[in-house]
């Protein structure tokens, strides 16, 4: 039989924070919270910093050339996030391009670093975009 | 008490957002790891059995529960260790081979390995300090 379920928050029985999916193999299961993103951003570098969208960010800080921060409004529990960033070359797509965990600077519960670098040296880019996993405060 | 909520679509109360319960499951990263390269020691993980170091910048992750197929997908990401302006890379299924990564590696259903290589000196594999991995796909 087909359900529908209308509510504003789900929470777990035994642990508020802990809610079990099964997964696709209807073998196993799989955690709700751990398994949804928390932050993500698609932000242009180039046109004025402005999000193309966002989920969990406040604002953001434009720290220098192809280096932006992103603060959140849901602060994570702590700095052992997974985050994945990638970016759009700018110049010549021969050139070698690649975007990076900007180290320590990543590493705080209250914003996600972004750096873009191209041919060895860091440029603005149009397209940058970035998702984190971890767990909520 | 413990309680189970069989549903096939989620919205909220007034009726808006609604999301299908297979969007949820496919929809929900399965595994994600912020591996520490040098020491090869997870920092938070989900669904991690263990990690294996192979050599300079190669590592395996296993999963506890293993995926239903080879076909899903994974991201990484990785810092530079020396220099942020470095280029720094991420093979997946590489196999260091000489110094550099030149066999495939077909991931399992269980298993992933991947190379990092670049930072100060192209071509050269290297322990990045912060490496992120996030799975996609569909469970056992």
């Amino acid at each position: 039989m087909a359900s529908l379920l209308k509510v504003d928050a789900l929470t777990g029985v035994t642990t508020a924070g802990s809610i079990s999916v099964t997964g696709e193999g209807n073998s196993t299961t799989t955690n709700l919270q751990q398994g949804l993103a928390k932050h993500w951003v698609r932000f242009d570098q180039v046109n004025s910093n402005t999000f193309g969208d966002t989920f969990n960010s406040s604002s953001f800080t434009d720290v220098g050339t192809g280096q932006t921060l992103f603060t959140r409004t849901s602060n994570l529990a702590n700095d052992d996030y997974a985050a994945f960033i990638t970016s759009e070359v700018q110049a010549d797509y021969a050139n070698v391009s690649n975007s990076m965990l900007a180290g320590a600077s990543q590493l705080t519960t209250s914003f996600m670093s972004a750096y873009h670098v191209e041919a060895g040296s860091a440029t603005d880019t149009r397209t940058i975009t970035m998702v984190a996993f971890g767990d909520l405060a | 008490m413990a309680s189970e909520l069989r549903v096939n679509t989620l919205k909220d109360a007034a009726g808006n957002n609604s999301v299908a319960m297979t969007n949820v499951a496919n929809g929900s990263a399965k595994a994600w790891i912020n591996l520490n390269g040098p020491t090869g020691s997870a920092r938070d993980s989900l669904n991690l059995s263990s990690v294996t170091d192979h050599a300079s910048g190669e590592f395996s992750t296993n999963v506890s529960s293993a995926f239903a197929n080879i076909n899903y997908s994974n991201t990484t990401s990785q810092s530079s260790n020396t220099d942020i302006q470095n280029r720094a890379y991420t093979f997946v299924g590489m196999h260091q081979s000489g110094g550099s990564g030149t066999a495939i590696v077909a991931p399992t259903t269980s298993v992933y390995r991947f190379l990092i290589s670049g930072g100060s000196t192209l071509g050269t594999n290297y322990d990045a300090v912060y490496i992120d991995v996030h799975t996609m796909g569909d469970l056992a």
